[in-house]
């Protein structure tokens, strides 16, 4: 008995959490959380005759950051009052 | 570079991509569609899509009128990457038994998290682009990784046509303090 005691103990003495795993698991809680109450994805909101019929072959889809490289830290920029 | 800050990021891109595939699956099983979208990947821009924009999506441009972005993927993500909250999305189907890059996007959160601004797209012009297109896919990625930032809304900062992005829910917004042209649609959570 006192050996199985033992042997129970010794196994809950090691384990592998690090910054990492503790990020990845902070990550997933954050994942839980927000889909919890469920979510409606893009694709979702789109009905079901748009989706079949769905045609962007022809879209203009570039986007291009006027400030180039330039990746400045954005304020958090005021919309303007409509 | 702190890895567990690039961890967690990277765990909810990878998730909010999961989130789009898992969207996509379920439309295909319930109302069809699977011809169009049949084979796609949604990953992170590494050194394939890098240099499969640099050497296969040139060969196309003259036909479309694009000619390239000012700079080379290679080097936007190179600026993007220090930020480990950055976006990014590479969209890659098999067309005919061949890996195809249909297209790419950058963009990075604003310092409070407020809102997601895409800052980069670009699209192939090879006959084997997908029908229904990349924006489809990248604006849904950009949306949910979004959500799992905590951010109100997603801009799209100086798009070549911004009325493509209208029917994607995409409407003019205007900023102080900043340049360029911004579009914007507000999260529903």
């Amino acid at each position: 008995m006192s050996k199985t005691i033992t042997a129970n103990a010794a196994a809950l003495t090691v384990e592998t959490t690090d910054e990492l795993t503790l990020a990845i698991a902070a990550a997933h809680a954050r994942v839980s959380e927000v889909y919890a109450a469920g979510s409606v994805t893009l694709i979702d909101t789109i009905s079901n005759k748009d989706w079949l019929e769905w045609d962007g072959q022809h879209e203009n889809a570039i986007v291009a950051d006027s400030d180039g490289l330039e990746v400045a830290d954005e304020e958090e920029a005021l919309p303007v009052a409509a | 570079m702190h890895l567990p800050d690039f961890a967690y990021y990277y765990s909810l891109r990878n998730a909010s991509r999961e989130k789009v595939a898992s969207a996509i699956n379920n439309k295909i099983k319930t109302v069809g569609g699977l011809e169009a979208w049949n084979h796609l990947t949604l990953c992170s821009i590494d050194k394939s899509s890098i240099d499969y924009a640099r050497i296969e999506w040139p060969k196309h441009y003259s036909k479309s009128g694009h000619n390239g972005l000012q700079y080379s993927w290679d080097k936007l993500l190179y600026r993007f990457a220090p930020r480990p909250s950055y976006f990014d999305l590479a969209v890659w189907q098999i067309v005919d038994g061949e890996k195809v890059l249909q297209g790419m996007a950058l963009g990075k959160p604003s310092n409070g998290k407020h809102h997601l601004t895409i800052n980069w797209i670009e699209r192939s012009y090879a006959p084997t682009y997908m029908k229904p297109g990349v924006l489809f896919p990248i604006l849904a990625c950009a949306e949910e990784y979004a959500k799992l930032l905590g951010c109100n809304q997603v801009l799209i900062k100086d798009p070549e046509d911004p009325t493509v992005f209208r029917r994607y829910g995409y409407a003019p917004y205007e900023l102080r303090k900043v340049s360029g042209n911004y579009i914007s649609k507000e999260l529903q959570t």
